[in-house]
């Protein structure tokens, strides 16, 4: 005989799970900061044809009868020293930096991660040599690491992508790596081994699923680093080349005119540090979330 | 899988024609390598599990239970160190390789955990886990995703049927934590019985839930066991359990067998001193609490030298130290391992 209990319908009960998670997310009114901001910065991306008041500013294009106007209703951020609209060009610099934080993530993960499984869940002398590796990767700041990348081959926008892509996979090997150590140790490893289970399959798909949730939270907290460390090479010349409206190629032109046009190089400088608060924001947020989620998992109720 | 009453004939046909015993477990012994010495946790282990038997291996804590059932199943840590043979339908288990292991577990020789809450993964929800090994018992190299199958998914809710989950299509979204111990332990002995095993070994099952609780699932798995001649290996430190579920009863003391005999024998008479100590330490229901035995288990780097039980043993004699004494069948179907038993003689 099964106990009778009057169950509430699966769609009430995941409902209510996103209602709380939402409700813990809201805790903190610096999340919903972040996630404004976030939203803000991706909608400005994604829109940046429609919003730039001069979109073809952000492209090959000189008006030096304009250049270098103070903020304006005009040009409300003012122009760079062709005369190109300032905001229009943070606008798609947004674009670009959002598309190269994704794709570095999206390759550190795509690297790091399965390294990481395979050396905590086999370890081994295959697993030593990975997270020897990783420790060497790890003790080079990833700024420096990405500078002799780039400086080794062209500087243009996709070596700075390979270059910081390159230096940033070993975070999550490491992360993922902790994650597999403890989880190996749980008892439903040991349960898909006893029905028979080979390694493999437990390492990526017993295993692995039960990770996504801090990485989730370091992707969204390293996005804010990645977008600052891409402008920083671009800012040395080494990632983006004008005329691409990169944040940091941004800066790197304007400086020459500071302080006296002020604006050429701060609001591209405020650009890039008010995304990078709003992703840590958000992932602090997240982080919220999700931990409180692991602690239900671990005292397993 | 038909769901009638087998015979004790049919019981006997399924699988290989080989007579003798489904399991038979030869002198285990499992060593692990310690700072303090080496620990031999398991001493010489030997037991049968027969077609269709019931048999429960009762210990304290400690004692080797569990770690006998992973032994057989090939899954101690890697740095123990076994010998002895473990026969399943005659085939010697420690000497197969990890993969031919694999084709065994599940699909003959399935264990069912204790703790039914960290025994199923807590991200997949019970119908993707049920999918996913009903897949891979279907085919040792099933791919590694897609699972769209419908005869699968039909499968699955039918053994979560057969387990007496009253609502199988309910719970099939639900992730664990959203489910009673109860329903966990039942998705769990359904995930077990997916790959229709010969053999289950049920460590301590139910021992994590409610006695109203796991006595429901005690007397189910019982049917269940009945209705497909499966042989049960139950692990337990709980004698009325044991008595409950099996046909004979192994007790088990510091890595060793000490007796083995019908379960109803065991209690109306038993043998060995550390049987009686364990029967008079169960807590009656006129309010007496039993007498525990003196002391504990020995320390496994280093035991007494001949008997285990000896240091404990209200008998103990001056041969307790010398010899360790065997275990030897002194009346048809009872084995005790104990000097007060010349063999034969009771």
């Amino acid at each position: 005989m099964a106990e009778a209990v009057a169950v509430p319908s699966l769609r009430a009960v995941r409902a209510d799970e996103w209602r709380k998670m939402w409700a813990r997310f809201r805790q903190s009114s610096l999340s919903l900061v972040g996630a404004g901001i976030v939203a803000a910065v991706v909608a400005g991306a994604v829109f940046a044809p429609v919003l730039a008041p001069y979109p073809r500013h952000a492209g090959v294009f000189v008006d030096f009868d304009h250049a270098l106007q103070p903020p304006s209703a005009r040009h409300w951020l003012g122009t760079d020293d062709a005369g190109r609209d300032i905001l229009s060009r943070i606008l798609f610099g947004a674009r670009i930096s959002l598309a190269l934080g994704a794709a570095v993530l999206a390759i550190a993960v795509a690297v790091g991660v399965p390294l990481g499984v395979v050396a905590g869940y086999f370890g081994g002398r295959a697993g030593d040599l990975i997270m020897r590796v990783t420790d060497v990767f790890l003790a080079v700041p990833p700024i420096a690491l990405a500078l002799a990348v780039t400086a080794a081959l062209r500087p243009t926008l996709s070596t700075a992508m390979i270059a910081i892509a390159f230096a940033w996979w070993p975070w999550y090997t490491r992360l993922v790596y902790g994650q597999v150590l403890s989880l190996r140790e749980q008892q439903f490893v040991e349960a898909s081994r006893a029905v028979g289970a080979s390694p493999w399959r437990i390492a990526f798909r017993e295993i692995l699923p039960n990770t996504w949730s801090p990485v989730i939270v370091k992707v969204t907290l390293d996005m804010g680093f990645v977008i600052l460390t891409a402008s920083g090479l671009s800012f040395l010349g080494l990632g983006a080349q004008p005329p691409t409206p990169e944040w940091g190629t941004m800066i790197a032109e304007g400086r020459n005119y500071l302080p006296g046009a002020w604006w050429a190089a701060t609001f591209p400088g405020l650009a890039i540090f008010v995304t990078v608060l709003g992703f840590n924001l958000l992932g602090d947020g997240l982080r919220d979330v999700f931990d409180v989620e692991i602690e239900q998992w671990r005292a397993g109720s | 899988m038909a769901g009638g009453q087998l015979t004790g004939s049919e019981i006997r046909d399924r699988g290989s024609g080989t007579v003798g015993p489904l399991l038979a477990v030869e002198d285990l012994t499992v060593q692990f390598r310690l700072y303090e010495g080496v620990a031999r946790v398991l001493n010489g282990v030997s037991l049968t599990v027969g077609r269709g038997e019931s048999v429960a291996l009762v210990g304290e804590t400690g004692c080797g239970k569990s770690l006998t059932a992973r032994a057989i199943l090939g899954l101690l840590p890697p740095a123990a160190r076994v010998s002895g043979r473990v026969l399943f339908e005659g085939t010697d288990l420690l000497s197969l390789s990890e993969s031919a292991l694999q084709a065994i577990r599940g699909r003959q020789i399935a264990l069912v955990f204790q703790d039914p809450s960290t025994a199923l993964n807590p991200v997949f929800t019970v119908g993707e886990q049920m999918l996913d090994v009903a897949a891979w018992q279907g085919a040792p190299r099933a791919r590694l995703l897609g699972r769209r199958d419908g005869g699968l998914r039909r499968r699955c809710l039918e053994m979560l049927r057969v387990v007496r989950i009253p609502d199988p299509e309910g719970i099939w979204h639900r992730y664990p934590v959203e489910l009673s111990g109860g329903m966990r332990q039942r998705v769990q002995i359904a995930l077990a019985l997916l790959g229709n095993p010969r053999l289950l070994i049920a460590d301590e099952l139910g021992t994590a839930l409610d006695v109203s609780i796991q006595d429901q699932i005690l007397t189910e798995l019982l049917d269940l066991v009945r209705t497909r001649g499966l042989s049960v290996l139950y692990i337990t430190h709980n004698l009325g359990v044991a008595r409950a579920v099996s046909d004979r009863i192994c007790v088990m003391y510091a890595g060793e067998i000490v007796e083995t005999a019908p379960a109803a024998q065991l209690f109306s008479r038993p043998l060995h001193p550390y049987t009686q100590g364990l029967l008079a330490a169960v807590p009656r229901l006129d309010g007496r609490i039993g007498e525990g035995i003196e002391g504990r288990i020995p320390d496994y780097t280093a035991p007494p030298p001949a008997c285990r039980f000896s240091p404990r043993c209200p008998f103990r004699m001056e041969v307790c130290d010398r010899v360790r004494p065997p275990l030897v069948e002194v009346e048809p179907g009872r084995h005790v391992a104990c000097h007060l038993y010349p063999r034969g003689t009771s």
